[in-house]
């Protein structure tokens, strides 16, 4: 019985241990490289919408990282970094201790088209704008043109918040909200402020996530809908 | 007083009306074993612990991530009934967390579980000082993965519910006036419910759009397997209690093309307190009355 004992003991603190396999080295730039373009073949979902043949781009890079002898750790980040620039995506970041590989084409070769010194100016917001969760507002001097400057969908917002800056600017005779130089954020920030300016339930677009690692493993497409603002009402008995 | 949600639709306030018996029926049950007799014996402790995790979350990462891991036990155990010295009522609590590191460094996931239970044993005694508890725990287990370097889908859960076969062997041991109780205990999930993500699934499509898909599953060895071991000595000194232990924790579970595995292996401290309830504590159980600890 004590035998037993022992041997189940014994047995169950020894035989289950992580059964996922890691890189063999960490350090070795070819382990690297080729655990970096498999996470991306298996997970980006737009190599068939921008045409991109991710094979062929692994070849152009895979023989660069080997035409190298003596490569160093910052080349070889940089050979990552600009393979994955081929995909043409702001979204897509490689991430080190010493740098960020980024794609910023997307704005960078365009001119400029917003200025935060002038947002702060007499022309705009001012000095004595009104600040509710992440809405600067106020209505532009010497007209009857109501201004919100909301410049990140990650500031977080109440419906209290949302009421209050439209009622203050109720009496405008237009309104500008202003969203340039956002980096995007909570879709949900989004929905709620265009919930306000419609009467009637709206779609608005379509969302679908990848279903496995094929390049067209998708789900159904899900309609998106805005439905009109309405309060929450509580009656008391 | 009304409570009128005026922009739920009908499918919502249905859902809403489930959720709510739902919640009633499993609030009444949870009472019903929370009742205690008039007259027991409860044996019930805490142990607090440090030791090592390994987490891997294929929805966060690819990689297996290693940290240390802080977690608290709490266990208590009775007799169901006043007549009954064969059948135990018992009820767990784990409560586990820790910062964990990829191997090279570069990005770090947050890792909190919690996994409240409730079991039943059948007592036998093959042997002086030993007991042997064959029974069945049926558990809730949640942990919630917090990856820093994630911009998009940080944040994974895993949530399941499963109904455990469980095995524990105690031996007391007099070492001439000091007494040990040896401990072992082990369980493992025989079948639940179990809630995986799709591949490419938002916590915001599933939760905020309530387009779960297939996130639900049927749980059994087939796609689902843990095993959960510790070792125990209770050292009975004259004043309290004193627990050892020694836990391994292993779980994975894979569906939706997705691997989620965990290990917890944590040397933990405690003490054991054994409080009877009799007569509303005005006197001290008799010697006759069946007392868990033996």
């Amino acid at each position: 019985m004590r035998q037993i004992l022992i041997l189940i003991i014994a047995i169950s603190f020894t035989s289950c241990k992580m059964s996922v396999d890691e890189p063999s080295n960490i350090n070795d730039f070819k382990t690297n490289f080729e655990t970096l373009w498999k996470i991306m073949d298996d997970h980006y979902c737009y190599f068939t919408y921008k045409k991109i043949n991710w094979d062929s781009i692994g070849n152009v890079y895979r023989a660069k990282l080997q035409r190298s002898d003596t490569l160093n750790y910052v080349q070889f980040f940089r050979i990552c970094g600009n393979m994955l620039a081929e995909l043409k995506d702001g979204h897509v970041n490689l991430v080190s201790s010493f740098d960020v590989a980024r794609y910023w084409k997307w704005y960078l070769d365009y001119p400029d088209n917003f200025s935060s010194t002038i947002l702060y100016s007499d022309r705009y917001l001012g000095k004595n704008y009104y600040i509710a969760g992440g809405f600067k507002y106020n209505v532009l001097p010497k007209s009857a043109i109501g201004y919100i400057y909301y410049g990140d969908f990650s500031d977080g917002f109440s419906g209290a918040n949302l009421s209050y800056a439209i009622g203050m600017l109720a009496n405008c005779q237009g309104l500008i909200i202003d969203v340039r130089n956002n980096g995007g954020g909570v879709l949900t920030y989004a929905e709620d402020i265009a919930s306000r300016f419609t009467t009637q339930s709206l779609t608005y677009g379509y969302i679908r996530h990848k279903t496995g690692t094929g390049h067209d493993e998708f789900s159904s497409p899900i309609a998106q809908t805005l439905t009109p603002y309405s309060p929450t009402s509580i009656a008391l008995n | 007083m009304y409570f009128c949600f005026s922009n739920l639709k009908s499918n919502d306030m249905v859902k809403f009306r489930a959720k709510t018996v739902l919640f009633f029926v499993l609030l009444s049950l949870t009472s019903i074993f929370a009742q205690e007799p008039k007259n027991t014996i409860t044996s019930g402790g805490w142990s607090l612990g440090i030791g090592g995790v390994s987490v891997h979350d294929e929805y966060l990462s690819p990689l297996v991530y290693t940290g240390t891991l802080f977690r608290a036990d709490y266990e208590s155990m009775r007799f169901i009934s006043e007549s009954n010295n064969k059948v135990s009522l018992q009820r767990t609590l784990m409560v586990s967390g820790g910062m964990t590191d990829n191997e090279a460094k570069t990005n770090s996931i947050f890792y909190l579980a919690l996994r409240p239970g409730i079991g039943v044993h059948y007592h036998f005694r093959p042997a002086t000082n030993l007991k042997i508890l064959v029974g069945g725990i049926w558990d809730v287990f949640f942990a919630s993965k917090y990856s820093f370097n994630n911009g998009n889908n940080p944040y994974s859960a895993d949530i399941s519910t499963q109904l455990n076969a469980s095995a524990i062997a105690q031996y007391t041991m007099n070492i001439k006036k000091f007494q040990v109780i040896f401990r072992y205990s082990t369980r493992s999930p025989l079948a639940g419910v179990m809630f995986v993500p799709e591949y490419g699934s938002s916590y915001y499509e599933m939760f905020t759009l309530g387009k779960l898909g297939n996130a639900i599953h049927f749980s059994s060895l087939n796609n689902s397997f843990a095993w959960n071991s510790s070792l125990s000595a209770d050292l009975m000194f004259k004043r309290m209690i004193v627990r050892l232990s020694y836990t391994h924790d292993y779980e994975k579970h894979h569906a939706n093309s997705l691997h989620f595995e965990s290990m917890q292996n944590v040397f933990s401290i405690g003490t054991v307190i054994n409080f009877s309830t009799f007569d509303r504590g005005k006197h001290k159980a008799p010697a006759s009355y069946n007392d868990i600890n033996k």
